[in-house]
C-alpha cells in the first residue's frame, strides 16, 4: 500500500555510517533511504566521488531509492543578510549537486529561521525566502530532483504550515511540494488539522511519534501521536508515501512499519464491515 | 560604569533613530544589534565614516553586538566555521574604524552533529576562539563572549565560561558580556559564577532586559524585578564597565533605567 523508508537518524552516530543504514534498509525490505547531510562523512561539498559511488552503487544493488535531507543547521533561506543568504543558498545548491550525483529524486530543507528582523518583517522574510526557492528550483529542476519543505514546530522556525502553503503558492513550480513531518506538528497542536492544510502539496513524510505536544524520535505507537487518522487521511487523499521513518533506532523503524501495517489491517478491516453492514442492510431492504 | 542602550530599542526605525533615542534618554553608549535591515554592517566606506561622524556629534560611543542567530565556531561544517569567522572580522574591521569600546560574539553551538564529536567540537571552538582573539588584538578591538541560553549553547554555564577562559590563553585582550535574563533562563548557578575570580575579573558588560529574551513583547514586570535584583548581587562582585539595557519595550527601558542608576 505505502511506500516505506528510512532516514539515517536510524543510526548510532557514534559508530555507525551511511552504509549500516543502506545496508538494514535493503536487508529488510525499504524502499527509500532517507541520508541526512548533517555528518563530517556526508556533507555537501566535502564528500568525495569514490564514497559517493560506493553509497550508490550500494543503494542500487539493494533497489533502494536515495532521497537527502539538506543540512538546516545554522542555514536560513530567509535570512535579512546577505552574506549569509548566500551562504544558505551555497549550501542548498551542493546539496542538489550532491543528490544528482547519488540519482536523488528528492531532497527535504526547512525555510530558515524567524528571529528578530524576521518577526517585524515577515512579508519581506516570506519573499526572500520564496527568492531562495526559486533559484534553487532553476538547479532542482535541471537535475530532475524535487524539493520539499519542511514544516517546523520551534518557535524561531520558519516553516508552519500556513506559511509552507504560502510559499509554495508564491514560487508556483511542479518542482516543489511539502515533507509533513508528523511531530514537529505535534509540538504545535493537531496534527491531523494541519496535514489536511498542506495535503495538497504533500510529496514526502517523516513519520514518528512523541508525547502530546512534545519532541521525539520515538517509534509510531510509542507515544501520544493518534496514527490512526493520520493514515486514514494519506488513503483518502490517495497519498502513497513515502513514509520515512525518521526514529532514532533500527528497531523502532521495524516497529514504526508493522504498526502502520497493523493500522492498515485495521481499517481495512473496518471497511470490510462497514461494506458488509451496507450489503447486509440493502439485502434486507429488498426482501 | 557606562550605562548603554541596546539599539534594539529602535529596532524598526533603525540605527540612527536609535542613536537619537539613546542620546535622549543623556546615555553616551549605545550597543548596536547587528541585523540588516536595523543595522547593516556591510557598508561602503562613506556609510561607515557617516556613522563615525554621527556618533562623535552625539557625543556616543557603539559597541557591535553580534546576533546570535546562526554564527557557529564550533559547527563541524568547516563552511559555517568559515562564514561565521568572516562575519566575526567584518564587525571587528568596522569596531576599529567607529572606534567601538568592543564587539560582542555568541561563540558557538553544539547541535546534534557537535554533540556526537564533542571533543572534535570544542577543538574546533578553541581553534576558532584563538583565531578571532588574534585578528582582534591586531586591530586592537576587544572581543566579549556572551552567554546564551538553549541547551545547544557553548556558553551557557558558569564552567563553560571558565572553558573560554582557557581558550584564550594567553590573550589579554578580551571579557564576557555577562547576560543575565540569559542566565536566569539556563538556571545557571549565579552564586557559583561570582566566585570564579578567572571569569569575574573578565566581566566587561552586563546585559539587563526582559527574559528570556530583549523580543520579548509580553513581559511580566515581575521578570525584570528578578532580573534587577540579580544584576544587584552581581554587581557587589564586579563592577562592569558599562551595563547594557536590552529591550524592545520603552516602558521596561526606562524601569530598568530607573533600577540600574
Amino acid at each position: 500500500m505505502f511506500i516505506y523508508g528510512v532516514s539515517t537518524s536510524i543510526l548510532d552516530r557514534k559508530k555507525d555510517t551511511v552504509f549500516d543504514a543502506i545496508k538494514f534498509a535493503v536487508k529488510h525490505k525499504f524502499d527509500v533511504i532517507e541520508i541526512v547531510c548533517e555528518t563530517p562523512e556526508i556533507l555537501p561539498g566535502y564528500t568525495n566521488p569514490e564514497f559517493i559511488k560506493r553509497v550508490k552503487d550500494l543503494a542500487e544493488s539493494g533497489r533502494l531509492k536515495i532521497q537527502l535531507h539538506a543540512p538546516f543547521y545554522s542555514i536560513n533561506l530567509a535570512s535579512f543578510d546577505d552574506e549569509f543568504l548566500n551562504f544558505s543558498r551555497k549550501e542548498i545548491l551542493k546539496t542538489i549537486e550532491l543528490g544528482y550525483k547519488l540519482e536523488a529524486d528528492k531532497i527535504t530543507l526547512h525555510i530558515g529561521l524567524c528571529f528578530l528582523p524576521c518577526q517585524f518583517f515577515k512579508e519581506k522574510a516570506m519573499e526572500i525566502a520564496a527568492e531562495s526557492m526559486k533559484i534553487l528550483l532553476n538547479e532542482a529542476s535541471d537535475c530532475g530532483i524535487k524539493l520539499a519543505v519542511e514544516n517546523r514546530g520551534g518557535k524561531l522556525d520558519l516553516g508552519k504550515v500556513d506559511e509552507l502553503v504560502k510559499l509554495i503558492e508564491m514560487v508556483n513550480s511542479d518542482n516543489l511540494g511539502i515533507t509533513f513531518d508528523v511531530v514537529q506538528a505535534n509540538v504545535l497542536g493537531d496534527p491531523l488539522e494541519q496535514l489536511k492544510v498542506v495535503e495538497k502539496y504533500l510529496i514526502n513524510t517523516h513519520i514518528r511519534d512523541a508525547p502530546r505536544g512534545k519532541e521525539g524520535l520515538l517509534a509510531v505507537g510509542e507515544g501520544e501521536i493518534d496514527f490512526s487518522s493520520i493514515i486514514e487521511e494519506f488513503i483518502r487523499i490517495g497519498f502513497k508515501g513515502p513514509l520515512i521513518f525518521e526514529v532514532s533506532s533500527r528497531d523502532r523503524a521495524i516497529i514504526s512499519r508493522a504498526t502502520v501495517e497493523e493500522i492498515l489491517e485495521g481499517l481495512n478491516k473496518k471497511k470490510l464491515d462497514s461494506n458488509f453492514d451496507s450489503i447486509m442492510l440493502s439485502s434486507r431492504s429488498i426482501t | 560604569m557606562l550605562i548603554s542602550v541596546s539599539s534594539i530599542i529602535r529596532f524598526k526605525e533603525g540605527i540612527i533613530e536609535a542613536i537619537k533615542y539613546a542620546a535622549r534618554l543623556g546615555l553616551m553608549h549605545i550597543d548596536i544589534f547587528v541585523a540588516n535591515p536595523h543595522f547593516n554592517y556591510l557598508m561602503t566606506d562613506e556609510e561607515i565614516e557617516h556613522l563615525r561622524k554621527f556618533l562623535d556629534y552625539m557625543g556616543m560611543r557603539a559597541s557591535l553586538k553580534s546576533p546570535g542567530f546562526v554564527e557557529n565556531l564550533a559547527s563541524i561544517n568547516p563552511d559555517v566555521r568559515k562564514i561565521t569567522f568572516k562575519f566575526f572580522k567584518k564587525l571587528i574591521d568596522l569596531a576599529k574604524r567607529i572606534n567601538a569600546t568592543h564587539v560582542t560574539i555568541k561563540p558557538g553551538m553544539f547541535f546534534f552533529p557537535e554533540k556526537m564529536r564533542k571533543r572534535e567540537a570544542y577543538d574546533l571552538l578553541e581553534e576558532g576562539i584563538k583565531r578571532v582573539l588574534s585578528y582582534a588584538e591586531e586591530q586592537n578591538v576587544m572581543i566579549l563572549f556572551e552567554n546564551y541560553y538553549y541547551p545547544i549553547e557553548a556558553l551557557r554555564f558558569p564552567k563553560h565560561f571558565q572553558k573560554i577562559v582557557k581558550f584564550a590563553g594567553d590573550n589579554q585582550n578580551y571579557g564576557f558580556a555577562l547576560n543575565i535574563p540569559h542566565l536566569l533562563e539556563a538556571k545557571a548557578d549565579i552564586e557559583k559564577l561570582v566566585k570564579m575570580k578567572d571569569v569575574i575579573r573578565r566581566i566587561e558588560a552586563i546585559y539587563v532586559g526582559p527574559r528570556p529574551s530583549p523580543w520579548e513583547l509580553k513581559v511580566d514586570y515581575s521578570s525584570i524585578d528578578e532580573v534587577i535584583d540579580r544584576f544587584r548581587f552581581i554587581t557587589r562582585y564586579v563592577i562592569p564597565r558599562i551595563t547594557i539595557l536590552a529591550t524592545v519595550r520603552e516602558d521596561i527601558l526606562i524601569r530598568m533605567l530607573r533600577e540600574v542608576i
